[in-house]
């Protein structure tokens, strides 16, 4: 008996299709860091679904009181956490952008990823 | 209307105190709380604890013409912490640590080249011999060797201010009855030169 199961059906059912922005990574110059003006721009499939207060109590003290969701999808994220070298990548939701805070890889027990996105002022 | 410089030449101190971490480390160093992905490791981050904290009292100092000039000595507290990744491998990784690499930084403050590098940037070293803090941390699923320590510094910052003066007053000064018309007393004409010519 396998305990494998595919998920990425499940979450097809309530995907839409989403924007994601990924910044091209930036340099340090004399200790400062100087941000990419050029990034990617690609569209993925993935499920919006309302975060647990557990899961909001991973985010920074900083994020805890803005605007969160969890986010199914197949697809891979850049996350913005500590030990990360990447910026981490931007969703647009309805009208609104979020940023890729946490997230969890599933992909070898159920084929999907669950990411903690939160909002990002604009 | 005021002419305000910069007090502090901070672009200078910055400059000269990271280059000078990056050339006693061998690892690249970035300035703390930005709004940035980490660098990759090792590295290093350096902070502004606190300051500047003013010292006594400025000197103010009256150059003859409309300028006058504060002068102050000025203290800093930075902390310099190290992030080395040990599961990395590689030369760095095997032959130093956090606590290693802030060792050889805290060595070198004793240094007369150091002394003189820092004295072109204006700063001076007030205390080296705070104790290096080990805080080694579990950073997603991997143990990273990270050290910390505070240095003081000192600096001077030279404030100029633009301002006005009379160089000359003129007074004069009549007595009038009730009725308008002028008292037998009246003042001459006295001009006061203030300009010491």
């Amino acid at each position: 008996m396998t305990l494998f199961a595919d998920f990425a059906d499940v979450i097809e059912m309530a995907a839409t299709d989403v924007q994601v922005e990924r910044k091209r990574p930036g340099t340090y110059v004399g200790g400062v860091y100087r941000k990419s003006t050029t990034s990617d721009v690609f569209t993925i499939r993935g499920s919006f679904q309302p975060a647990s207060e557990e899961e909001i109590q991973r985010l920074s003290e900083l994020q805890r009181t803005d605007e969160s969701f969890a986010f199914f999808t197949t697809a891979e994220l850049q996350i913005g956490e500590a030990g990360n070298v990447e910026e981490p990548d931007l969703l647009t939701h309805g009208g609104k952008v979020f940023e890729v805070s946490a997230g969890g890889d599933w992909s070898h027990l159920g084929n999907y990823r669950k990411y903690l996105v939160t909002g990002v002022a604009q | 209307m005021n002419d305000i410089v910069p007090a502090l030449d901070w672009p200078t101190i910055a400059e000269e105190l990271l280059q000078w971490a990056c050339d006693q480390t061998g690892i690249a160093w970035a300035w703390a709380d930005q709004d940035a992905p980490q660098p990759t490791y090792p590295f290093g981050l350096i902070r502004v604890v606190s300051g500047p904290l003013k010292l006594g009292t400025d000197e103010i100092r009256w150059d003859g013409d409309e300028t006058l000039n504060h002068f102050g000595v000025r203290e800093l507290t930075l902390s310099f912490e190290c992030l080395v990744d040990k599961d990395a491998g590689g030369s760095m990784a095997d032959e130093y640590n956090a606590h290693s690499l802030l060792l050889m930084l805290q060595s070198s403050l004793r240094l007369q080249s150091t002394k003189e590098r820092f004295q072109r940037a204006n700063v001076a070293v007030r205390e080296d011999d705070q104790p290096i803090q080990n805080l080694d941390e579990n950073v997603a699923d991997r143990w990273i060797s990270r050290a910390l320590v505070e240095f003081v510094f000192y600096t001077s910052t030279t404030l100029q201010e633009t301002v006005g003066f009379f160089e000359a007053v003129e007074v004069s000064s009549e007595i009038s009855r009730p009725d308008g018309s002028p008292a037998p007393v009246q003042l001459e004409n006295e001009v006061l030169e203030l300009s010491g010519e």
